[in-house]
């Protein structure tokens, strides 16, 4: 279970995040849906660790991120707005490279690699340098990179951003099984599409401000609007979504 | 040593190992160093007046006991070529001794007996067999004078009121360390640059490739990363180090040299206290760098910066070698100076007794230790993460 308790952060004179709070739940998949700039990698980026909050908390399993970083991320899978590989390794030196930095034994970290390729259907390049793989295949490794220590919890920033049509069914699929297997999986996006798609949950965030939270059937009853997309343009406001 | 951190060593190893540029740099400089010293040494070597020197004579007929005294004194005399003066001009002789015809009339008539020595003084190197010719010739006509003197009666001391003699206390191994001047140069630099490529790799590189985020999400201390990612540096130093030093030892070794009779053999413990010098240096430096790349906007800038800065530590060696500058004591106990100093000091063949090497040793260490604890911390700011 991930928590997010009235999070604030500002980069010098601007205010990045305001005021966001939700909980992310095991066993479901919750959205963090917002335009542009709306606040939703540097609310990710609090909650697993990268950055400190100026207040507020981020709290994985009871863990405060910002007391224990490394306990927060030990239960955290992460897989970050950039897929940040390294060319001259190939699929498989880059999860196994991962689960050593987790912390898994070298026996451990072959076995959970090997399974993963399997899974996410990586057998074709599992031994091949990542540079000049598709961003289908990039992700893959990140995702399975973010999976390999098989955590409790998983935070997705953009999961399916550039990818074809195939590439974002199956991370879908993936999202999708990790949350029917009890895992707590958070991801954002700004693709409506993907929120009807797979979420449970759906948290919308607007000039760094949860302005609503609910199920994707709730939140049009709610705003008086027949669909998702009427629905959510009224909540970040008009202006601010055309806008940027 | 923990295991995350030699999971670190391992993957950074391996990607250095597959990136050209960063074997190269390594490589690169072991070859370019020794080379450098090869030629300054056969420089030298050339123009050391130890040695036969060949000296072309015109006319040596005319003057057989002349000849003869040259030849006594390490002169091969050889055949001059048709046309002296033009081979001088052109560069294809040195000098040359011309002896005219009537050399032999004169001298008998005790009058002075005219010899000429052609050469051309705007050309490198030709300097110093002329004044060893000259030298020659001047010792062989006071030796005569003094003969002549003596059948007439009169001491030859009687004409020399003032004897010069020199003495020149310079040993062999002093001389041999002017020649190997710039040799702690190169070897400082090798410990410099063998692993500034996987220093910044490793740091301003990872950033700018977007994958130092991803780096950090994981589970990891921040000093079992910078540790894991310092010793993939300090490998490719150390094979820097190691490449270079052996390549030195070669070249110094080498039967040409040899026979030049410059007295710069390098001893094998010599070499192995070199190294020992070089030991912390080669531990130093790459923390050093992966502190200053963390500051760098891009990896081209890291390596701009570090490239400049390298030269900073090269000034105190410049001195050291050049000029006749007398280190102070505190000099040994400030890391990179210090090395410099022993290194000269070894070189000199004053080894420095083990208490200054520890010294030394344990501030560089010291240093290092320092650096790597700045970076860790460094990894926990946001600006510096993200690079703002």
């Amino acid at each position: 279970m991930i928590e997010a308790q009235g999070l604030y952060k500002c980069f010098g004179k601007t205010v990045a995040v305001e005021d966001v709070s939700f909980t992310a739940r095991d066993g479901s998949v919750t959205a963090l849906l917002g335009p542009n700039g709306a606040g939703k990698t540097t609310s990710l980026r609090m909650l697993y660790g990268l950055l400190q909050p100026d207040s507020g908390q981020a709290v994985v399993d009871g863990t405060v991120a910002a007391a224990d970083p490394l306990a927060a991320q030990q239960r955290l899978g992460v897989l970050p707005d950039a897929p940040g590989l390294y060319g001259r390794l190939t699929a498989r030196e880059h999860l196994r490279y991962a689960a050593r930095l987790q912390g898994l034994s070298a026996g451990e970290a072959e076995a959970r690699t090997a399974a993963l390729i399997e899974r996410l259907g990586m057998e074709g390049i599992a031994d091949r340098r990542s540079a000049g793989f598709s961003q289908g295949e990039r992700r893959k490794i990140a995702l399975g990179r973010a999976l390999i220590h098989d955590p409790q919890n998983v935070v997705l920033d953009e999961p399916t951003n550039g990818l074809d049509v195939p590439s974002t069914r199956a991370m879908r699929s993936y999202v999708r099984e990790l949350a029917d297997g009890g895992k707590c999986v958070l991801f954002s996006t700004h693709i409506l599409q993907e929120v009807s798609a797979v979420c449970d949950r759906v948290v919308i965030i607007a000039r760094g401000r949860v302005v609503a939270e609910g199920t994707p059937e709730e939140l049009p009853a709610r705003t008086g609007k027949t669909n998702l997309e009427d629905a959510f343009v009224q909540l970040i406001g008009t202006e601010e979504g055309l806008g940027t | 040593m923990t295991a995350k951190a030699l999971a670190v060593f391992a993957k950074e190893a391996l990607d250095a190992a597959r990136d050209r540029r960063s074997l190269m740099s390594a490589l690169s400089f072991a070859l370019f160093g020794p080379l450098v010293l090869a030629m300054a040494l056969t420089t030298v070597a050339k123009t050391s007046d130890d040695g036969p020197l060949k000296l072309a004579v015109a006319g040596a007929g005319n003057a057989p006991s002349l000849i003869h005294y040259l030849e006594q004194n390490g002169v091969e005399v050889a055949q001059p070529p048709t046309d002296i003066q033009a081979a001088v001009r052109s560069g294809d002789l040195k000098l040359a001794l011309v002896i005219p015809r009537d050399y032999g009339k004169d001298f008998r008539a005790s009058r002075p007996a005219r010899v000429e020595l052609v050469h051309d003084a705007s050309r490198l190197g030709s300097s110093a067999p002329v004044r060893r010719v000259e030298k020659l010739l001047e010792r062989y006509s006071s030796q005569v004078a003094g003969l002549r003197l003596s059948a007439r009666g009169i001491s030859p001391e009687v004409v020399s009121p003032v004897r010069l003699s020199e003495v020149d206390l310079s040993s062999a191994a002093s001389r041999a360390a002017f020649a190997l001047a710039t040799f702690p140069i190169f070897l400082l630099m090798a410990a410099f640059i063998g692993g500034m490529n996987v220093a910044i790799d490793t740091t301003a590189g990872e950033r700018e490739r977007g994958s130092l985020e991803t780096l950090l999400v994981h589970a990891v201390p921040r000093l079992d990363l910078v540790t894991g990612k310092w010793m993939a540096a300090v490998l490719f130093n150390l094979f820097a180090v190691l490449l270079t030093l052996l390549f030195s030892f070669l070249v110094l070794r080498w039967d040409r040299l040899q026979k030049m009779d410059i007295p710069v053999a390098l001893s094998v413990d010599d070499a192995l206290r070199l190294l020992a010098l070089l030991l912390p240096l080669a531990l130093l430096a790459p923390a050093l760098q992966m502190l200053i790349a963390l500051f760098a906007r891009s990896f081209k800038e890291a390596q701009t910066q570090l490239s400049l800065l390298m030269l900073l530590p090269m000034i105190p060696g410049l001195l050291l070698s050049f000029q006749s500058f007398e280190p102070k004591p505190w000099m040994r106990a400030v890391p990179i100076l210090a090395q410099q100093v022993l290194m000269r000091d070894l070189l000199y063949g004053k080894a420095a007794a083990p208490a200054v090497q520890a010294l030394t040793a344990g501030a560089t260490v010291a240093l290092t230790v320092v650096c790597i604890a700045i970076t860790a911390r460094l990894l926990r700011h946001e600006r510096i993460v993200l690079g703002r």
